[in-house]
């Protein structure tokens, strides 16, 4: 499957249809894998996928947006980068998708298989340039069981969890930096006049951070993780992405990157739409 | 002067400086995460992990430290200091994490100057420091001079595992003496066999650390790559979050900010800072001398392996190899100064 990988970017970045080519190497151990860079086609040897290839390498695509890309992506990151098409942050002709059949990543720090693998119905990616590998689909569709599990808890439980998550929040901002929809290149976070969030690191003013980003990010988050994996004190972020991905299925029957004609819901006004979040 | 005490009587001891001061060990939660918490039963103390996820910096060199809250009362404005520093003990950290202290105090006490923050809190701060027995493939601690599993700077006591529940506790400094001899009860005399026990300690542990860097030629490579096309290209991965440096035992940046409720009520604050981040250079008016993410990345191992060893002959590194495990995109430390040409 590598041999594959290397040989299609290989010929890409030899043929020019590419200035940059962004897949997996090896990274400090067995257990852990980095984005690689290659730029030049007789460096493609070091490219590899696995089941510890964790990072949404979709993140990238805002941050070369001059240059033309071939992205390595996973069934669940293709998603990522027709979102940040539909965005207008990057031209379809610009990029091209190497879909990788994926049986579902490890998490470096717990190395069990993440949550969203269990029930994946994209392991045999679709809408990709080109395709290594055959993957077998979860015959399950996505569930939310763990979402309405703590959607049960009564207001006063639900605040404790929360408290305590983000009393351990040491805002380093990593949730929001691998983030691929988080690309504004001021964010409200770094403003200062006005002044939206205080350095002062205390559970209020973590926690303000992290709804805002989630605001922010509704209706376009893909639920794909990768704030989760990053967080270093383990905050379960999963199940406030997953909150999202419920409600915008819910609310407005809408999935992050799934359907390239339709617009993100909160980019588009329909008077029927739900107005169950306005107080 | 070296003693032996027992993992029972460690307990012991635990709930004995519990009930006196605040006790601070590594802790697990619901989430799997280790971090150094305040104790209030000594059963609470989770001694299986290695490293915990954050170090115990923040407990002394706190990441948010209230210098004083501007009040407005009936008599007219009042300024009230931040809280005084409580007697504190911080159990069970490693050896990387104690010489961290020792690296961060020195600078909060360079040449004539002295941060009283710091120094008032390091003062009333306690550290029992445990060997490592079995280092992770990300530890590094040997590359450096005074770096090992067993080293002893920083810390005030110095506890080995030399043989099943057995400590070796060895007292660094005055504070390390007088909370041995204050808790006399727990300890019994260490024998010539026991201290050389921890000899071959030292070299079963420091044979499970395969890297080793030659930081003298690190340092001799870095001084002149400040223009070198390697950081072209090596910082592409990085996201620029600062997790690497939050976690960091020795990293030391801060910003002083204000947090105003109104026109007068207001409270200053000093809270860490990370050179990853663009507001970190970004002046009033809005020049910003490190908008480039490359620049900002190539300032974190500059300053770690070359300015700093300039200014205190010594890397502001430990070789705890948490940076590695914390970077969401998994780069590595040892690699980048290893491969800079």
């Amino acid at each position: 499957m590598d041999k594959e990988l290397q040989e299609i970017i290989k010929k890409l970045l030899a043929e020019k249809k590419v200035d940059w080519a962004i897949g997996y190497e090896k990274a400090y151990d067995e257990l852990s894998t980095r984005p690689a860079f290659v730029q030049d086609a007789n460096d493609t040897a070091r490219l590899i996928f696995n089941k510890y290839c964790i990072n949404n390498l979709g993140l990238y695509l805002t941050k070369f947006k001059k240059n033309k890309l071939a992205v390595v992506c996973k069934g669940c990151d293709i998603a990522t980068v027709f979102e940040l098409i539909k965005e207008k942050q990057f031209s379809r002709e610009n990029v091209v998708v190497i879909g990788v059949a994926c049986e579902g990543v490890l998490d470096k720090k717990t190395g069990k298989q993440l949550e969203k693998c269990e029930n994946c119905r994209v392991k045999q990616p679709k809408g990709a340039d080109f395709t290594v590998g055959t993957g077998k689909d979860s015959a399950a569709p996505k569930n939310f069981l763990d979402v309405v599990e703590f959607e049960k808890k009564s207001s006063k439980e639900k605040a404790e969890f929360w408290n305590r998550q983000f009393e351990k929040c040491i805002r380093c901002y990593a949730c929001r930096n691998v983030c691929p929809v988080c690309y504004c290149p001021d964010c409200f976070a770094n403003r200062t006049m006005p002044e939206y969030l205080n350095k002062n690191v205390d559970a209020e003013e973590n926690k303000l951070f992290h709804m805002i980003r989630m605001q922010h990010v509704f209706g376009r988050c893909t639920d794909c993780k990768a704030c989760d994996t990053a967080c270093p004190v383990n905050i379960p972020l999963t199940l406030l992405t997953k909150k999202l991905a419920k409600d915008a299925k819910e609310l407005f029957n809408y999935e992050s990157g799934a359907d390239m004609d339709v617009l993100p819901p909160l980019s588009t006004y329909n008077e029927a739409d739900s107005e169950s979040d306005i107080l | 002067m070296a003693y032996l005490i027992t993992k029972e009587n460690i307990k012991n001891l635990l709930t004995d400086l519990i009930k006196l001061k605040a006790v601070f060990a590594p802790k697990k939660d619901a989430e799997d995460t280790v971090l150094f918490g305040k104790l209030s039963s000594s059963s609470e103390w989770h001694g299986d992990a290695l490293l915990t996820h954050t170090t115990a910096k923040d407990k002394v060199y706190l990441q948010s430290e209230t210098f004083f809250k501007i009040k407005r009362n009936k008599s007219g404005v009042t300024i009230e200091d931040g809280p005084e520093p409580e007697e504190t003990v911080i159990f069970g950290c490693r050896p990387c994490d104690a010489r961290g202290f020792d690296i961060i105090g020195k600078l909060f006490n360079w040449s004539n100057f002295v941060d009283e923050y710091y120094t008032k809190r390091i003062a009333k701060t306690t550290i029992i420091c445990i060997s490592c027995e079995k280092p992770e493939s990300t530890c590094f601690c040997t590359s450096f001079t005074k770096g090992s599993p067993v080293n002893e700077t920083g810390s005030d006591v110095l506890l080995t595992n030399i043989k099943d529940g057995k400590y070796l506790a060895e007292s660094i400094t005055d504070k390390g003496r007088k909370l041995i001899g204050d808790n006399s009860k727990y300890f019994t005399e260490a024998s010539k066999a026991d201290e050389e026990a921890k000899v071959t300690f030292k070299a079963e542990a420091e044979k499970k650390i395969a890297k080793k860097l030659d930081l003298a030629e690190v340092k001799r490579k870095l001084e002149p790559a400040f223009e070198s096309v390697y950081w072209d290209t090596v910082h592409l991965p990085c996201v620029k979050c600062g997790a690497c440096t939050f976690v960091c035992p020795t990293c030391y940046c801060f910003d002083i900010t204000e947090k105003a409720f109104d026109n007068i009520n207001s409270v200053r604050v000093r809270s860490w800072d990370t050179c990853m981040n663009e507001l970190f250079t970004r002046m009033a008016g809005g020049v910003n001398p490190r908008t480039d993410t490359k620049k900002r990345f190539r300032q974190r191992f500059m300053h770690k392996f070359n300015y700093h060893v300039d200014n205190f002959k010594e890397e502001l590194c430990t070789g705890c190899g948490r940076c590695i495990k914390a970077c969401p995109v998994s780069i590595d430390i040892r690699k980048v100064i290893e491969e800079i040409r």
